[in-house]
C-alpha cells in the first residue's frame, strides 16, 4: 500500500496490517491450486465458445450444466452417481503415480474386479447384507489386484514398463470379463448381462429414485486411508521417497522395489473396488459394457486432482457434475452431450500444460 | 515484494470468483418454461450417426414429430449406466408426450424409470419391457435376412457364402438363422461359412473376417455387426466380390459392390408407433413387424425405391424373392430363429 492510497502515515496500521494477513491466508489454498483453477476456467471458456460457434444460447446451456448437474435432489443424485466410480479409479491412478508409476490400465483392473463382484453376489448362498457385501467388495479388490501383478512383478525383476504391460492387461481383462458375461455368464435374453444380484449384495440407494448408493461412502473411506497410508506410514512414505527419486531412495535405505509392487497392487485393487462398487450399487447385475471408461477417465481425475485423495474426490465430482448436467443440456438445449468431453477435455489439457501456465505466471511476476 | 504476492493471490481470487459467477449467473435468467408437447428420444449406445440403427430409427419419430408440428429432442448416452438418468430426467419434466428408448439395452433403465411414471408414455425399440405404459416394437429380422438368403444363394458361383456377426448375442443369431434357412432353401449345394468378429464398432476386424472368408472362395458375404459392416464392405472392394447391406439400403456406400440391403423396418414402425402415441391411440404391449406387418425385408421392395447399385440383379432372382416374400407371408415357409439353431 503507498501513501497515496492511505492518505495517512508511512506506516500501516496495526488493523490493516492483520486484515491483509487475513486476506492472504483465506487466498493462500486457492494461490495453491492456481494451475487448476486456470485449467478449469479454460474449459468452461473453450466449451462456452464452441457452444456460441455452433449456434446454441451460451447462457441456457450453462444454466441447464449447473441444473442438471446440481440443482435438485435427483441431479446432485445423478452427480454423485457418476462421481463415485471415478473416486477409485483416480485414486488407483494417484497412488501409483506417488511411486512415479503410471498405471494406465485401471480400465481392466475395474472390469475384472466388477465381474468378481457380481459373481460372488450370484454365487453365494444367502447371509447377512454385511458379510454379503464386504465378501463382494473383497472380491472385486483382489481381482483388480490380481490383474495388476503381473505388471508389478514384470516391473520389479526385468524392469518392462507398467505402461505397456498395464495398458495391454487392461484389454484382456476387458475383453475377459465381456466373453464370460456373453458366454458362459449370460442371462437368457438379449442383452449380454449376468443375472441378478442377490438383494443381500445390493448396497443401500442413498437418494432414491436415483442411483446413488453406500458405495460413495467405500469411495471417500478410500480416499481417507489412502491419505492415511500415503502420508502417515511408513510403507506410504517409502512410496513417495522412491517415487521422487528412486536412486536417493534406494541409497536411503528405502525398499523400492517392494513399494513398487505395493503401490501397483493397491492401485489395482482400488480400481477392482470402484468396478465392485458399480456392480453392487448401481447395475446390480454385470452388463456388458457397463463401464464408459472410467479407468481411462481415472487418469485425469488424478492428472486434475494433483494426484492427493482430496484433489481426486474433487476433480471426480467436477466430471460427475459435467456428465450428469450434460444429459440435461442434450435434452433441453439440443447441445450434444460431447460439449462435456470438450471442457473436460481442455482441463486435462490445461493441467498437462501446467509448466506452461506456470512459466507465464513467472514471467509476469517478473515484469 | 509482500505487496506483490497479495496482488498475486487477489488475481487468483478474481478468477476463482469469476468462475464462480459463470456457475451462479446463469441460474438467475431463468428462461420461461412454456407446456408443449413434445418427443424425446434416447438413442442407444452408438448414437446417432451410426447411419444405420439409431439413425434410421430416429429418422422415424422425427418423421412423425415434423407431421404433427411437435418438437423433438434427442439425447446420446454415454454408457449404459446412463440410460435409467436420462430416461428420467425427460420423464420428470412432464412436457414429453412420449418418449423413446432405443436399443435392448435399456430394458432394465425403462423398466424402472416406467414404474415410477405410470402416466408417461414410453415406446422401446428393439427390445421389451412388460408394463401397462410402454409399448415394445420388436421385429422378425429372420425373415427380411431369409430374403436376402435367397439371393445370395441365387447369385453365388462358388456356393461358397459368407456370415460375419458381430456381438455374439441373441438378436443377431436370429439374422444368422433366416439368412442360412433363405440360402438353403433355393440352392441346398451351398455352404455358409458363418463367424463373428464380437464387436458392432471394429470395422478394421470385420475387414480381416471378410478377406478371410474371399480369400478362401466365398464370393458373397451378408454381415449383420452395425458398424463392424464397414469393413466388410471395404474387403469386398479390396477383392472386388459382392457384400449385402442391412438395417437400410446401404448400396450408396460401395454401389459397385452392395448388391443388395436386408430392411428391417425401423423407420416406418417408430413412425406408426411415434405418430399414434402423439395422436393418443397407442395401444401398449408388444408390436412385433414383419412381412407380414408390411415391412419389405429387402431394399428394392421398398415403395418407390431408386437402386443405387451398379451390380445387375437378374430378373429371376427378382422373382424369387418376391415369390419368397409371398410364401413367408401366407405361412407356407416356417422361417427359423434364433431359437432353432
Amino acid at each position: 500500500m503507498t501513501k497515496e492510497e492511505t492518505g495517512r502515515g508511512d506506516r500501516p496500521t496495526a488493523i490493516e496490517n492483520q486484515g491483509s494477513r487475513l486476506i492472504k491466508r483465506a487466498i493462500r489454498p486457492l494461490v495453491a491450486i492456481r494451475p487448476e483453477i486456470t485449467a478449469i476456467c479454460a474449459g468452461f471458456l473453450v466449451g462456452a465458445i464452441v457452444v456460441w460457434v455452433t449456434g446454441h444460447p451460451v447462457v441456457e446451456t450453462f444454466y441447464h450444466l449447473f441444473r442438471g448437474a446440481f440443482g435438485s435432489r435427483i441431479a446432485i443424485g445423478m452427480t454423485l452417481t457418476r462421481a463415485t466410480p471415478i473416486i477409485f479409479t483416480g485414486l488407483a491412478v494417484a497412488i501409483a503415480f506417488k511411486c512415479g508409476l503410471f498405471n494406465i490400465g485401471a480400465e481392466g483392473q475395474l472390469q475384472v474386479g466388477a465381474f468378481a463382484a457380481a459373481w460372488v453376489g450370484i454365487a453365494l448362498p444367502p447371509m447377512p447384507p454385511v458379510i454379503h457385501i464386504s465378501l463382494a467388495f473383497a472380491a472385486g479388490a483382489a481381482a483388480g489386484l490380481l490383474w495388476a501383478v503381473v505388471p508389478a512383478v514384470l516391473k520389479v525383476t526385468r524392469g518392462a514398463h507398467e505402461v505397456v504391460t498395464t495398458m495391454m492387461l487392461a484389454h484382456v481383462g476387458i475383453l475377459l470379463a465381456s466373453y464370460l458375461v456373453t458366454g458362459p455368464f449370460k442371462d437368457p435374453g438379449p442383452v449380454p448381462q449376468t443375472e441378478w444380484i442377490a438383494s443381500t449384495a445390493q448396497l443401500t440407494r442413498l437418494l432414491p429414485p436415483t442411483q446413488l448408493s453406500t458405495a460413495l461412502f467405500v469411495a471417500l473411506l478410500c480416499a481417507i486411508a489412502v491419505y492415511l497410508f500415503l502420508w502417515k506410514t511408513s510403507p506410504g512414505y517409502a512410496i513417495r521417497a522412491a517415487g521422487l527419486n528412486p536412486k536417493a531412495a534406494e541409497a536411503g535405505g528405502v525398499p523400492v522395489a517392494r513399494s513398487i509392487m505395493l503401490a501397483l497392487l493397491l492401485s489395482g485393487a482400488l480400481a477392482g473396488l470402484g468396478g465392485a462398487g458399480e456392480i453392487l450399487g448401481v447395475f446390480h447385475r454385470f452388463i456388458d459394457g457397463f463401464s464408459p471408461g472410467y479407468g481411462w477417465t481415472g487418469i485425469g481425475v488424478a492428472l486434475v486432482g494433483r494426484m492427493h485423495p482430496l484433489g481426486v474426490i474433487l476433480a471426480a465430482v467436477l466430471f460427475g457434475a459435467l456428465r450428469a448436467g450434460g444429459g440435461t443440456v442434450a435434452r433441453a438445449v439440443g447441445v450434444p452431450l460431447d460439449i462435456t468431453v470438450v471442457i473436460q477435455g481442455t482441463i486435462i489439457l490445461f493441467i498437462a500444460a501446467q509448466r506452461m501456465t506456470e512459466f507465464l505466471w513467472e514471467r509476469r511476476r517478473k515484469k | 515484494m509482500k505487496e506483490r504476492r497479495v496482488s498475486r493471490g487477489l488475481v487468483s481470487a478474481c478468477v476463482a470468483l469469476l468462475l464462480a459467477v459463470s456457475l451462479i449467473a446463469p441460474a438467475c435468467p431463468r428462461p420461461p418454461v412454456v407446456p408443449v408437447m413434445r418427443v424425446g428420444v434416447v438413442t442407444s449406445i452408438g448414437g446417432l450417426g451410426d447411419k444405420s440403427f439409431n439413425d434410421y430409427t430416429f429418422f422415424g419419430a422425427k418423421a412423425a414429430a415434423e407431421e404433427m408440428g411437435v418438437p423433438i429432442d434427442v439425447v446420446e448416452p454415454a454408457g449404459v449406466g446412463d440410460f435409467e438418468g436420462l430416461l428420467r430426467d425427460m420423464a420428470l419434466t412432464g412436457e414429453y408426450k412420449v418418449i423413446l428408448a432405443i436399443g435392448f439395452l435399456q430394458m432394465d433403465a425403462l423398466d424402472i424409470v416406467a414404474a415410477e411414471f405410470p402416466d408417461q408414455t414410453f415406446i422401446i425399440v428393439d427390445g421389451v419391457v412388460h408394463k401397462p405404459n410402454v409399448t415394445s416394437l420388436t421385429f422378425r429380422e429372420n425373415e427380411g435376412s431369409f430374403l436376402v438368403g435367397v439371393l445370395a444363394g441365387m447369385m453365388t458361383k462358388t456356393n461358397l457364402i459368407g456370415f460375419v456377426g458381430g456381438m455374439y448375442v441373441p438378436i443377431i443369431w436370429r439374422f444368422q438363422a433366416g439368412f442360412v434357412a433363405g440360402v438353403k432353401w433355393v440352392n441346398p449345394d451351398a455352404t455358409v461359412k458363418i463367424t463373428y468378429v464380437g464387436s458392432f464398432r471394429d470395422p478394421a476386424g470385420g475387414k480381416e473376417h471378410a478377406l478371410a472368408h474371399y480369400g478362401a472362395g466365398v464370393d458373397i458375404i451378408f454381415s449383420a455387426s452395425g458398424a463392424t459392416i464397414l469393413g466388410v464392405f471395404e474387403a469386398a472392394a479390396v477383392k472386388d466380390k459382392l457384400a449385402i447391406g442391412i438395417d437400410v439400403d446401404q448400396s450408396h456406400l460401395a454401389p459397385d459392390y452392395i448388391v443388395a440391403s436386408m430392411i428391417k423396418g425401423l423407420t416406418p414402425a417408430t413412425y406408426h408407433a411415434t405418430l399414434a402415441a402423439l395422436k393418443g391411440e397407442l395401444e401398449p404391449g408388444i408390436a412385433v413387424f414383419g412381412l407380414a406387418e408390411g415391412v419389405p425385408g429387402i431394399c428394392f421392395l421398398i415403395p418407390d425405391h431408386v437402386r443405387t447399385s451398379t451390380v445387375p440383379l437378374p430378373e429371376e432372382v427378382r422373382a424369387k424373392v418376391i415369390e419368397a416374400r409371398q410364401m413367408i407371408i401366407d405361412g407356407r415357409i416356417d422361417v427359423p430363429d434364433e431359437h432353432d439353431l
